[in-house]
Order: C-alpha cells, then structure tokens, then sequence
C-alpha cells in the first residue's frame, strides 16, 4: 500500500485513525498501531511480514544481549554479530542478484542467476534496527524489554516503507509516554494533505513530463532532440526530490497526529550552494545515518587527510550501493564522493570569494548531471543521455512535440520550480503576520489554515482518480 | 472589554479553529471512506475508455501470500471509486491550466522508421507457397512474423472450423484478445481536432506485404481475387506535408506506395490517398475520433470500384442518418480536451439500397440479427461509430435479396472498414466480413465453403504500423 492511493487515504488511514482515538490508554493506542502497521506491512505480500519479525527479534534479542553484559569484549562481539547478520540478510534479499551478475560476468558461472523478491522497505527497517542495536551497545537509550514495542518502532507504517529512518532513541521516550496536542495534530493533518498533495500533483506531474520529455526508453530517448533531454532530466531532479519529500511530509505529519515527533528529512536541497550543503538538506536521516554509524567511527577526520578520504570513500560506496543494487548508483555515490574531496581539499576556501548565486548554479548542475547517473540503471543509457544533451544523437536542438509539450505546461512547470524552494512557505510566514498583526483575531489565518488542507485533499482526490485513467481504442471488454 | 477578556477570547476562538482544522478534515477522510464502501454505486464500465473497470480480485493462498491479491483489491478500489468520472473530469479541467493549450501533444514522443527508397524496393517472395495444400501454406521468406506461437491459428482443424459457423452449438469462449488493448502512441490537437501521430514500422510494413502476397498466391488459383485497401489516417489527408514532418509523422503517401511496391502483382492494390487528399476540404475525418468518416470511407469505395471495373453509385443515391454529439477516442485519449468537447462530431451513414440487414457472431459466440446501420441516436455520445455494422464484431454476413448471381466477397478489416462495408452491399450476393482481431477461424475455407471471388482487406495506416495487428492478419491471412 503507498500513502497516495485511494485505499491508503479513503479506508486504511481513516480507519486506523477511528480505532487509534477509540484506545484510551497508551498501550491500547500502541497495540492500534502496531495492528495497523502489521496490515499495512502484510498488504504487500504477507510473506515478506515473516522477514521482519525475524530482523525485529534478532535486533531485539540483541539489543537485551548487549545491555546484560558487563564485559566490553562479549558486548562487542554480540553487537558484531547483530550486524553481520543483519547485513547478511540485506544482502541476500538485495545484492545476491547483483554479486551473482558480477561473478558470472568474470567466471562465467552461475549461468542461472536467480531472481530474489525483495521485500517491501527492507533498506529503511535494517537501518533502523541496526541504530538501534548500536544505540544500546552505545549506552546512549537502554534495551527494550518488549518485543513487540520495539517491532512497533520498526513497523510503523509512518516511515517502514519508504522512510525517513527514525532513530529509535528518538522515539524511545514517545513510545510510552506522549501526549497528543490539538495544535499538533491539526498541524499533523495539514502536513499529510500538503504531502499528499506533493506527491500527487506535483511530483506524479512532474514525473510525467519527465517520462515523455527523457524517457526511459533507448530506443526513444536516442530521438529526442537536446532540450527535450534537458528539460525532461530537469524535470525528473524536481520530480525525485518532490516525490521523497512528500513521503517525508506524509511520514511527519502522521506521526504528529498521533505524538510521535520525527526529525525533519529535507530542508530544501535545491537551495544550497555547496554539495557539502547539499547533502545537510537531502534526505537528511540517511546521511546523518552514515555520518554517525559509519564515518565517525571508522574515525572521522581525526585520523589524518588520507584516512579522512578512504573514510569519505566508503561512505559514499556504500550510500550509493544502498539506494539499489546497481553500477549506476554506485557510480552516482562516488560521484558525489569526488566533488565532496574537492570541496573539502580547496572549493570551499574558494567559494568565499565568490558570490553566492555562481556557487548555486555550480550546486545545481553537479546535482543535475548526478540524476542522470542516478536515472538510467543502464550505464549505456546513461551514455545516450549525455550524447542527447550535446545534440550528439543528431536530433538537433529541439521539435515541435517538445516544444508543445513545453508550452502546455509552463504555468505547471514553473509552479514546481517554485514549490522546491522555501518560497511558499515564507509566503504563508508573511500571510500569518500580516494576519496577526491587521487583525486583533485573526479569523482569515484560521480560515485559510481550515480550507487549504481540505483544497489540497480535492485536487489529491481528483488526481488518484485521474491516474486510473486508461482510454483504449477499441472497445475492451 | 479589558485585555484579559479579550485574551481569553482569542483564545477561544483559535481553541475552537484548531478543533475545526481537526474534525472537518477527518471528516472529509471518514465521509469518502463511506461513500467508497457502498459498493452498488461503483462504476464498472468506463465507455469513454471503452474499457471494463477492474473487478474485484478472486481469492487464492499463492496470490495472497505474494501480495498480489492485495496490490489487485487496491487497484479495484481506485478504479471504480463512486463518482470516479466527476472526479476525473475534475483533474482534466485542472490539469488544462498547466499551460497555453492551442495546440496539445498527448502520449509518448518518439520517431517512425525511415521508409526506404522506393527505386530499391522488390516485392515479397510468395515462391514458396504450395498451391496444392492451400490452406496449410506458410511462406519461406525472412519477413514472418516474429511470434510464431500464433501458429495454431494458423492451420485450423476442421471441426474448430465448424465451430465457428455453426456457434449457437459451441460458443467460443474469447478471454484474451480483449484483455491487451490499443492505445494512440500520439496525440496531436489543433484548431479544436485531434490526430493520432503516424509512425512507420517497416517490420510491419513487410509482414503485411508479405501476408496479403502469401494470401494472393494462396487463393488465385481457386480464381479469388485479393484486394488490398489502404486506408490513410486523418493526420496524413488533413495536414500539410511540413506540419507532418515537424510533428515526426510518417508520410503516408510514401509508406504506401512502399507497401504496394512490396506486393506481388496478384494483389489488386487500391491507394485512395491521393483522392483523400484531393478532398480534403470535406468532412472525411471525424475531429473527436481517430476513424473516418462515411463519406471517407465513400471515396474510397469509388476508388475500389474503379480498380474492380463496375459502377459506384452516387451518394444522393443513399438513404442517410444522422447521429450527432459524437465524442470519440481522440477525446478520451486527449484526457478530455475542452476543444474537443466543446467540437462534436456528426456521425453520417448511408444506408444501402438492397439491404439493411446482417447477422453477427459476437466475442461470446452468440449469433445476432442486427442492421447494417444501426440508430445510434441512443448509443452513448462515445460510441456513434458503433452505428455501423454492429461494431467490432468477429464476424458478420449480410446477404443482399436483390442480387442472385451468386457474388460474394470476403472484407478482412479492422474498425475502419466498418464504415466502408455498407457500400459493398449494393454490389455483392453475399458480404462476409472478419475482423482479423477477433476472428479465430480460418480465412481459406471461409472463402472456399461460400465461394466468394473477392477477398478485400481493409487497413487504416495505423493498424499497418503496429507489429501486434499485422502477425494477426498474418496468422489469419495465411490461413
């Protein structure tokens, strides 16, 4: 189940948000939830649930293991295995297929490479786990003796299947004791719809124009002229970020309906004007992930320039190796890798005496030709981008259809650009202080506040329905 | 008022919006989700899609266990969701303020094939075929078709054969041709119409030659005759050649003449592109649709009956019907253009003079007595085009009283020759008429059993680009 289809808004949700305010004490509440996230887990294939309790109770078993132990040696050495054997089910359920491809690919062998399902938010619920095993090991939130308290952290359908990755000792204290406030959970509905909204209008649009402009297609994109290559990669940069944003944005805003307080995931990347800063506004729970789980202790930059680099180096291996098992996303990875090394060995000192917006633009294209790399999982493909943004697949600069294409959506395009930025939420900033000090009690605020959530939810609406859409030619029946 | 009471107030009043801002969302959310579970009021057929909407999934352990059962129960709650076709429109009227609409492209963007050089172009190679065991032949040369799983159509049994004449006693069951349907690859709108972008496939291209070559050699020495209309699409007579060529549309003109040259000399080709054009001014295209209209479908006639040497009738020598408000596939596949609603089309038929009567066997099997031009007055406004000969079906025969010197021809066809097949009546004994799409039986005995002299197939360019349409007139063609 995805949050922006009908069944999620128009039953699931509703329902499980009925049942949850029926529960009067919070382990009532706690049981709602974790019913409703093992649902909502099993609704895309119960089979997969199984994979989850056992990582859950391997983690839980740990986790009681490790705060047990007195003698730091045995304490590590459980966490070790925790982990190792964590990281060997990632792996198997994601990188055999790709491991496999490589060995057959030098020895030939195996001549059969097996195709292994992988189950639903798998990457996000083993990260999870595993911050929470090395929080314990850490001292930093003790066990949880209960393991269905902590499969409820892992579960949740807020952030299960498509993040962000909540560290559990943020949660750790809301799991037993929160409090749910009005102005929250009003603020909580609104950040849902505005989610929905995001996802459905915004980047479900923009990914559309971004299909038909560069598709995904070789033999189609190898046709397209060099501004529809540009426009349409352009289009899928707004459309990759708006579309994790707002399941981000649904993520927080559930969690606040019912007092659970998760950490922000993105701070608008497309605003910043270094990739180093790039990185502190993109998917923020993952690279902070990285930072505190991998790079710190591996040693940070406290082991010298060269280590620091080899530290840098794994990282970004790894980010790009977690976000699918593919060259092309460990290419995009070390991609990033080598601009970070530039901008901590000299851009940085350079960039501060050059004015902001070149800094930007240069942000901007390292990001942009970072989505090609990122897109095509056929490193051929990716090839045929480029050719096409140089006009070098002979189909010249630009036609017709792109230009039509174009134009008929230029007031949506521009709308998307503009919704990446902070723009409208300094808009809505300057609206309520306008609001607040014209009027002794501000009645219009209160009103827009009401209505805009409702908006957004009839255009959300009118767009699932338009996405079931599917004129034929002939009569199908 | 003094200030503390005026605090309080405020307070109050924002208490009470911060309530409002919670229940009246949740109750947008509970409302829907009721109005979602009354299930009598879910749509299940779109007839602008021309579709059936998805039905509720059966139950299985397999599928449950892999999620499918589920992932197929939500696609089932989002397609039929009550009111869908208000809220569809609703996202077409957003959605056409996304930017300045006079002109529109709608659906994939790509390029057809070039078509080669008409100086080097050689016919197909029909050597092969083995006169003597007609209806078993199969051609040798490299163009058949990529999918010769079809093959069981191909050499059809006897009793499979009778099966399809005689369907009252074993209904053929049809679950599959339907399930995979057509769509437009583009969409151009202009000047309140739409066109459907042309793209030639020179893989199809051959294997029709090929097919309708095969079929020739097949069937002329039992002294049939095979003709070979190509019927142009409105994009290729409605707009100049630059236009075309900008929006990377394949000319039609070329595309054909490629096609004919690649015929064998048996087949009588008949090429009405240049008559089309030369009319183009008149109403030979509906604007909302991707068919042609009846008095395209005329012009075509005339041509046909030039090539086969006997005299058309004149069109005032019809009775006509009118169906106005008429909406098409152009406006589904255009998600409903405002240009193209506020543009109906006048759906116009000429009735033929002998007869307006027919017999069709639908997808089920069962056998219908219906009208050659049907009143569509009542159909709905997607469906106008149904008017003639009952639509789509897999087969129909229409026998003319007036006529006994036992004529007869076969037209082979997709939608487009459903508006062309009234104009034969006036000619012919007996008209049989397949739709290669649905028609399982074989072509051979169907035309051997009612002795027929003509065999006629009917294409539009479109159905000649796609390598899906073209194996199944292959399939039936040589069977």
């Amino acid at each position: 189940m995805v949050f922006s289809s009908m069944i999620f808004v128009f039953f699931f949700l509703p329902i499980s948000l009925i049942v949850y305010f029926f529960c009067r004490t919070t382990k009532q509440k706690n049981i709602s939830l974790l019913v409703s996230s093992l649902i909502f887990y099993s609704w895309g294939g119960p089979k997969f649930l199984l994979i989850l309790l056992i990582m859950t109770a391997i983690c839980w078993a740990g986790g009681l293991l490790i705060d047990r132990e007195d003698e730091e040696k045995v304490r590590k050495l459980i966490l070790i295995a925790t982990i190792v054997l964590m990281l060997a089910i990632l792996g198997y359920f994601k990188y055999t297929g790709f491991f496999l491809e490589i060995l057959q690919g030098i020895t030939g062998f195996p001549e059969v490479i097996p195709t292994i399902v992988l189950p639903i938010g798998i990457s996000f619920y083993t990260f999870q786990l595993l911050s929470y095993v090395v929080d314990v090991y850490r001292e930093e939130v003790p066990a949880q003796p209960y393991y269905w308290k902590l499969l409820l952290y892992s579960s949740l359908f807020h952030q299960c299947i498509a993040g962000p990755i909540v560290r559990y000792q943020h949660v750790a204290e809301e799991i037993d004791h929160r409090r749910i406030k009005m102005t929250e959970m009003a603020e909580g509905i609104s950040r849902f719809m505005v989610g929905l909204a995001k996802k459905l209008i915004l980047a479900d649009g923009i990914g559309t124009l971004a299909d038909r402009l560069a598709p995904m297609d070789l033999a189609t994109l190898e046709s397209t002229p060099a501004l529809g290559v540009w426009m349409g990669i352009l289009c899928y940069m707004f459309q990759i970020y708006l579309d994790f944003a707002a399941y981000s944005d649904m993520a927080i805003g559930m969690g606040k309906m019912v007092g659970f307080h998760y950490h922000e995931n993105f701070n608008y990347p497309y605003v910043a004007n270094s990739v180093t800063d790039f990185w502190r506004r993109w998917h923020i729970s993952l690279s902070t992930f990285f930072r505190d789980y991998v790079y710190i202790p591996l040693g940070g930059n406290r082991k010298g320039k060269a280590r620091q680099y080899l530290n840098l180096f794994i990282v970004w291996f790894l980010t790009g190796m977690w976000h699918g098992a593919s060259w092309n996303y460990i290419f995009w990875g070390l991609y990033f890798f080598c601009f970070l090394v530039l901008e901590k060995a000299f851009l940085l000192d350079k960039f501060k005496h050059i004015p902001r917006v070149i800094q930007h633009i240069y942000l901007l294209i390292v990001v942009f030709f970072g989505w090609i790399l990122f897109r095509f999982t056929d490193l051929s493909a990716v090839g045929t981008a480029f050719r096409g943004l140089f006009g070098l697949n002979g189909n010249g600069f630009s036609s017709m259809q792109v230009m039509i294409v174009l134009r008929s959506n230029i007031f949506f395009i521009i709308a998307v650009i503009l919704g990446s930025t902070p723009l409208p939420k300094m808009a809505a900033e300057k609206f309520a202080l306008f609001c607040r000090r014209r009027f002794a009690i501000p009645h219009l605020l209160y009103i827009a506040q009401l209505i805009f959530p409702i908006f957004l939810l009839i255009l959300s609406t009118m767009a699932m329905a338009g996405s079931s859409y599917h004129p034929f030619l002939y009569f199908q029946f | 008022m003094n200030k503390k009471e005026f605090l309080r107030k405020r307070k109050q009043v924002k208490k009470k919006y911060t309530a409002l801002r919670i229940l009246v969302p949740l109750c947008c959310l509970i409302l829907m989700t009721v109005i979602g579970l009354i299930i009598p009021i879910r749509p299940t057929v779109s007839s602008v899609e021309k579709r059936n909407l998805t039905s509720f999934p059966e139950f299985s352990v397999g599928d449950f266990l892999d999620g499918t059962y589920t992932s197929n129960i939500s696609l089932w709650f989002a397609d039929t969701f009550p009111m869908r076709d208000q809220l569809i429109a609703g996202n077409d009227m957003v959605t056409s303020l996304y930017g300045l609409n006079e002109q529109q492209i709608y659906g994939e963007m790509k390029r057809g094939d070039d078509i080669p050089d008409l100086d080097s172009v050689e016919s197909v190679d029909t050597s092969g075929v083995n006169q003597s065991e007609a209806s078993q032949a199969e051609p040798q040369t490299g163009s058949e078709p990529e999918t010769q799983q079809d093959s069981q159509t191909e050499v059809q049994t006897e009793a499979q054969t009778e099966a399809q004449t005689e369907p009252e006693t074993e209904p053929q069951v049809d679950g599959t041709i339907h399930d995979e349907g057509e769509t437009f690859g583009t969409v151009y709108v202009a000047d309140n119409r739409a066109f459907s972008v042309y793209y030639f496939n020179q893989t199809a291209a051959d294997t029709y030659a090929q097919a309708i070559s095969t079929c020739s050699a097949i069937l002329s020495p039992n002294g049939i005759t095979v003709y070979d209309i190509l019927a142009p699409t409105s994009i290729g007579v409605n707009l100049d050649d630059q236009l075309q060529e900008e929006l990377y549309s394949s000319n039609q003109g070329d595309a054909f003449q490629y096609i004919e040259k690649k015929m064998t000399d048996g087949v009588q080709v008949v090429n009405p592109y240049e008559t089309l054009r030369s009319h183009n001014s008149e109403y030979l295209y509906f604007g909302t649709d991707h068919h042609w209209t009846a008095l395209g479908a005329y012009y075509t006639y005339t041509e046909f009956a030039a090539k086969k040497g006997i005299t058309p009738h004149t069109l005032d020598e019809f009775q006509t019907m009118e169906f106005p408000g008429f909406l098409g596939t152009f406006y589904a596949s255009s998600n409903q253009a405002e240009a193209l609603r506020n543009n109906p089309d006048t759906v116009i038929a000429y009735v033929p003079n002998g007869t307006n009567d027919m017999t069709y066997i639908s997808y089920d099997g069962l056998e219908y007595q219906w009208n050659i031009i049907s009143d569509a007055t009542e159909y709905d406004e997607n469906s106008k085009y149904m008017c003639f000969i009952g639509g789509d079906q897999p087969y129909e025969e229409i026998h003319n009283p007036e006529i006994t010197d036992g004529s007869a021809c076969i037209v082979v066809k997709e939608s487009y020759g459903n508006a062309f097949v009234p104009f034969l009546v006036d000619h012919y004994q007996d008209v049989y008429v397949v739709d290669y799409r649905y028609y399982e039986g074989s072509l051979s005995y169907l035309a051997l059993s009612n002795n027929v002299q003509d065999i006629i197939f009917l294409n539009n360019a479109e159905a000649l680009s796609s390598e899906d349409t073209v194996n199944k007139i292959y399939s039936l063609a040589v069977s």
